[in-house]
């Protein structure tokens, strides 16, 4: 075997130890009815955590509203970025470019501050502890990285497509959907599941915004991990896993399932 | 008159890009829009299409000319890639919701109008060139549009490639019946396709004419130089009467220019070598795929000429007669 091929299937292994033995850790966590020191693998295997965490009263609320709100979230970004990102694209005047990086603010400012001073304006609003609130917050923190994304593809693609669709007499509509859509799906479905799995993982804008009235399975996670409960903390997070590649993957056949990219 | 541009300008910001622009195209009519690169051609060609807004001037579609009937032709053919030739031909005509049955008709003879069989579910990047440009082509014409754009439309092809298009577009234009305004910076593309010429730069129209009077009567220098091949010879015009060292010449003097002036002759101007004449000393004469491309000094300048008989000889001093009248411009 050559020395660079070598080399490779080292990285390779390496690449995908780093990912699978923290998974392998969560399972060993979540299965084990007993793992004492000095032992490196747990002692006895039970599915007594599974039980415990099916069995809570919250669990299977906070896994659909976590679905609900993730999905309601990727669904209005994606309705705001679309055109925001088409327009902005092609813009070369300095104000527009302003406008631009106003977008981006909830990614230089602190987290913190901008739920705790979002959270005065909706709690005026009576926005506090509904879905809309939640959706809203997350929709703002993340359509920088759908602007980010979606500004870039749109630039790569130019404006010649659309254009010619139009010399070809088709309407804004028709463009969308048939020469927008398709060619930009790539960037469309990277920047949707940016957003599914950053609003499906927010803790502290759920927490803030939904008063707690709004469970979602990263508030019932955390204080689990917090406290010491690593077992439960594993369960949960091996279901948070999950629950993103369901998420995922129903993204890509929604967006990407009728055709994908050139159709050979 | 098919289609009017009047008083047409076009503004960036404080960047006047083109100024007062005016001219027509009839039907069946090729024109060819022909100037440096960057002088606002495309945006030309953009406003006429209807997808760039008109800043000041108008543009008028009459008898059968129609905006829905004029299609623009990219340079870079923008053939949408997640279609096959089929699909990509047959776009325009769903969008302009043709029948089935129609399209299915159109398409039959599209594909064999532009020699496209075989190729039918074949993608944009499993296509050459040439094949691209016809795809590009096709599509635009099966919409049977009166007037076609055509911005740079063989740029990106190679030599040959480029003159068997031309001929091309040529038969098709006969075939089909539909006006083009080709935008172009390619000389030999403008002379070879062209019924008319309309030169623009620094925002302007210079000229507009046919080819061969544009070859030999440009309006200006700038003209004469952006078209190339152009000889300027010094001299005194009186009236119409060019007069170089001892020698006299009758010339064309269309701005009525008095005393100092330069006479143009073009590369290509018919030569003649006579007894009597305009003296010149011959410097070189070579051979090239063009014609014999002969160097000579009449007066002081050193001029070139490539339609002149191959048979005179190095050193030689000869006389010249021109066929064609010449033209004066100013100094």
């Amino acid at each position: 075997m050559k020395l660079s091929m070598k080399r490779n299937y080292f990285l390779l292994f390496l690449v995908a130890a780093m990912i699978v033995f923290p998974i392998l850790l969560l399972f060993c966590w979540s299965f084990s009815a007993e793992w004492m020191y000095p032992a490196i693998f747990p002692q006895e295997f039970s599915g007594k955590i599974y039980n415990q965490m099916i069995n809570e009263p919250n669990f299977w609320p906070a896994v659909i509203n976590s679905f609900v709100i993730a999905f309601a979230t990727t669904l209005v970004s994606m309705v705001l970025a679309l055109p925001a990102a088409r327009y902005f694209a092609f813009q070369k005047k300095l104000s527009h470019r302003f406008i631009e990086i106003i977008i981006y603010l909830p990614l230089i400012l602190p987290a913190i501050a901008i739920i705790t001073s979002s959270q005065v304006i909706f709690l005026q609003l009576h926005l506090t502890g509904t879905f809309l609130g939640i959706i809203l917050i997350h929709t703002y923190l993340c359509l920088p990285y759908v602007m980010q994304i979606l500004l870039e593809s749109y630039r790569q693609l130019g404006e010649g497509f659309s254009l010619t669709a139009r010399s070809l007499g088709a309407k804004p509509w028709s463009i969308f959907w048939q020469i927008t859509w398709p060619l930009l799906r790539p960037g469309i479905l990277t920047s949707a599941t940016f957003v599914f799995i950053i609003s499906f993982s927010q803790y502290l804008p759920t927490f803030f915004i939904g008063g707690g009235r709004i469970v979602t399975l990263p508030l019932l996670l955390l204080p689990y991990a917090n406290n010491g409960r690593f077992g439960l903390a594993s369960s949960y997070s091996l279901v948070f896993l999950g629950c993103t590649l369901v998420g995922v993957f129903i993204l890509k056949i929604v967006i990407g399932g009728i055709q994908s990219g050139t159709k050979r | 008159m098919g289609l009017s541009v009047s008083n047409l300008h076009l503004q960036y910001g404080k960047n006047r890009i083109l100024k007062d622009l005016s001219f027509e195209v009839g039907p069946g009519e090729i024109i060819a829009l022909f100037g440096p690169s960057g002088v606002g051609k495309t945006s030309l060609l953009k406003m006429i299409a209807g997808i760039q807004p008109v800043n000041k001037g108008t543009i008028a579609f009459t008898e059968d000319f129609s905006k829905a009937g004029t299609i623009l032709v990219f340079q870079d053919f923008w053939l949408f890639p997640h279609m096959n030739v089929v699909e990509n031909i047959t776009f325009g005509l769903k969008a302009r919701k043709f029948s089935k049955k129609v399209i299915a008709q159109k398409i039959n003879k599209i594909i064999h109008a532009f020699d496209l069989m075989g190729l039918e579910k074949h993608f944009p990047d499993q296509l050459s060139g040439g094949q691209q440009q016809r795809v590009a082509l096709a599509r635009a014409i099966v919409l049977e549009p009166k007037l076609i754009l055509l911005d740079e439309p063989f740029a990106n092809l190679d030599g040959h490639l480029k003159e068997t298009m031309r001929n091309y577009l040529r038969r098709l234009q006969k075939d089909y019946r539909f006006s083009v305004v080709l935008v172009t910076h390619d000389r030999e593309e403008a002379f070879q396709l062209a019924d008319r010429m309309i030169i623009l730069f620094d925002g302007e129209i210079q000229q507009i004419g046919r080819p061969k009077e544009i070859y030999f009567y440009p309006a200006n220098q700038k003209v004469a130089q952006t078209i190339g091949e152009s000889n300027f010879i010094p001299g005194i015009i009186t009236n119409d009467t060019f007069k170089i060292g001892n020698t006299e010449l009758t010339v064309q003097n269309p701005s009525n220019i008095q005393g100092e002036a330069l006479l143009f002759i073009p590369y290509g101007a018919e030569i003649e070598i006579c007894k009597t004449g305009l003296p010149a000393l011959v410097e070189s004469s070579e051979w090239s795929p063009s014609g014999q491309r002969t160097q000579m000094k009449i007066g002081e300048t050193s001029c070139t000429f490539t339609n002149v008989s191959p048979k005179i000889v190095n050193e030689d001093r000869i006389f010249l007669q021109f066929n064609e009248s010449l033209q004066v411009m100013p100094r």
